[in-house]
């Protein structure tokens, strides 16, 4: 039980500890100053979508929380994660009507396809005069409009694409290859305990829970040291450092009864590892991160700077 | 024999934890050390496209502005002297070469904005479309080196901050060569940052 709590309090630190004073991101067209009608949003929508794989988004901000727009936007960007993570094919679209600011905010991977220029175009020409009539609601659409048009005239996405997109499954393989390799070394360590003469006194019952006691038990020790690092590729050995101690101190108390009675019975220990089969389960997953749903997320691309701003 | 066995396990359990410890700060300040490199080589890069820039601005200057000679010399020996002075990520625990390096940075960037400001003196040149490329280019790269830079003092900080703390201290201190980061001030960004404003 103690173990159970242990894991999920590490496993809830992952998720605590990233509040700032971002608007939530509710879809590809975020109107935090309300300047869009309902039929606007969804129709702003579908043109954002046409540009999928990359990720462009058309906010509208109620503040910029003091901030300048080109310190607003990067890190907004940042923070929601458009475009796809290594890749950084992300576009956010802002307008700040109360400090009468605007910016194409323009992700690393994309600086290529809208270039500084364009972007600057696209402001100087379509969005701020629009803005200047008042017109925001037509300043957001037509620029996020303008920007896809400029996106889709790329029509063979750059070749780094198909490499790049390999990263994340890869991560994914490398998860799922260590953790049959821990299975195995699992299979492989009840194999050796088969062996022990101790064990082998047991009830073939026993034996087998112990078994599966065994593995499980290293999947969730495994499942911690991938909540802690938050990646499933550390290396092997940390892993098994951190694997043996860890044993040694779970198993000192039977290791210690063990020495005084080579006797000990079986039985008892594997009643006492009833708590850690229930918690080995679900947890793992969890670093595999998101996957499908309809609701947009971002894909975790990062943002430097690019793009341009104008006031109006 | 029975109590033997009893501390050898537990000696090498508190062994094997030690080592691991060890191993996993080094590995973090290892991780944030990279992080600086990586960050800064970002910095370098952003300041490679503004020297990249500056030719074909001048160019194009020249060819309207011809009463500003004397600006546009400024700018060729800014950026001539901020070439010469290079700081690789080697260097970056050398205090006095990073107060050089940025010293010959910010005089491009002040005699950047002294020909932007001037140049809002030649309609026609502001009229020109290949003027006005380059003059969103060059205020994206400006965005982009305050964001780069941002992103170096922030990764500075933190490992400054790694490699200051106590058990790291000690650690660091007996298994690695590592020192503390230069960095400068947040509050030069906003001076160098030119004001280039766009034609109504």
């Amino acid at each position: 039980m103690i173990k159970k709590i242990i894991c999920f309090v590490l496993i809830a630190f992952c998720f605590v500890g990233r509040g700032e004073c971002f608007p939530a991101l509710t879809g590809r067209v975020v109107d935090n100053a309300h300047i869009l009608t309902q039929q606007q949003k969804s129709d702003l929508t579908k043109v954002l979508e046409q540009i999928e794989p990359h990720q462009v988004v058309a906010v509208s901000l109620d503040s910029l929380d003091g901030q300048e727009i080109e310190d607003y936007g990067y890190q907004l960007g940042r923070h929601w994660g458009i475009g796809r993570k290594d890749i950084n094919d992300g576009v956010l679209v802002l307008i700040a009507p109360n400090e009468r600011q605007l910016r194409i905010e323009v992700g690393y991977g994309l600086e290529d396809v809208l270039t500084d220029a364009q972007s600057s175009k696209i402001v100087n020409s379509v969005m701020i005069p629009l803005a200047r009539d008042g017109k925001y609601d037509e300043a957001l659409i037509q620029g996020a409009t303008a920007v896809v048009h400029v996106l889709k005239g790329e029509t063979n996405f750059y070749s780094g694409d198909v490499a790049n997109i390999e990263g994340s499954p890869a991560l994914a393989i490398v998860g799922v290859i260590s953790f049959v390799l821990f299975f195995v070394l699992g299979i492989g360590l009840g194999i050796v305990q088969n062996k022990c003469k101790y064990y082998k006194r047991s009830s073939r019952q026993n034996r087998i829970l112990f078994f599966y006691e065994n593995v499980l038990f290293q999947s969730m020790i495994y499942n911690i040291y991938v909540a802690i690092l938050g990646t499933a590729t550390g290396s092997f050995s940390i892993y098994l450092m951190v694997l043996i101690p860890v044993l040694l101190l779970v198993n000192l108390g039977n290791i210690r009864r063990w020495i005084k009675n080579p006797r000990f019975p079986y039985k008892e220990q594997v009643a006492s590892g009833g708590s850690r089969r229930g918690s080995s389960g679900g947890g793992h997953s969890s670093s595999w991160g998101h996957s499908g749903g309809s609701s947009f997320h971002g894909g975790g691309g990062s943002f430097g700077g690019g793009g341009a701003s104008g006031r109006f | 024999m029975n109590k033997n066995k009893k501390i050898l396990v537990i000696l090498a359990s508190v062994i094997a934890l030690c080592v691991l410890a060890v191993f996993s700060t080094l590995n973090s300040v290892v991780g944030l050390d990279e992080k600086c490199n990586a960050s800064w080589s970002q910095v370098l890069n952003q300041y490679q496209r503004r020297y990249d820039l500056i030719p074909n601005l001048v160019a194009t200057v020249q060819g309207y502005a011809t009463h500003e000679q004397d600006t546009l010399i400024q700018v060729v020996d800014a950026r001539n002297k901020a070439t010469q002075t290079t700081l690789s990520p080697e260097m970056l625990d050398d205090e006095n070469a990073m107060k050089v390096f940025m010293q010959n940075q910010n005089a491009l960037s002040s005699a950047l904005n002294h020909l932007m400001v001037v140049v809002e003196r030649y309609p026609d040149l502001k009229a020109n479309e290949n003027f006005l490329s380059l003059q969103s280019q060059l205020e994206g790269t400006e965005n982009r080196i305050a964001v780069a830079r941002k992103d170096y003092i922030d990764s500075v900080r933190l490992f400054n901050t790694k490699i200051r703390m106590i058990p790291t201290k000690w650690i660091v201190a007996a298994f690695s060569e590592m020192k503390p980061k230069a960095t400068f001030d947040i509050e030069e960004i906003k001076q160098e940052v030119p004001v280039v404003k766009f034609s109504r």
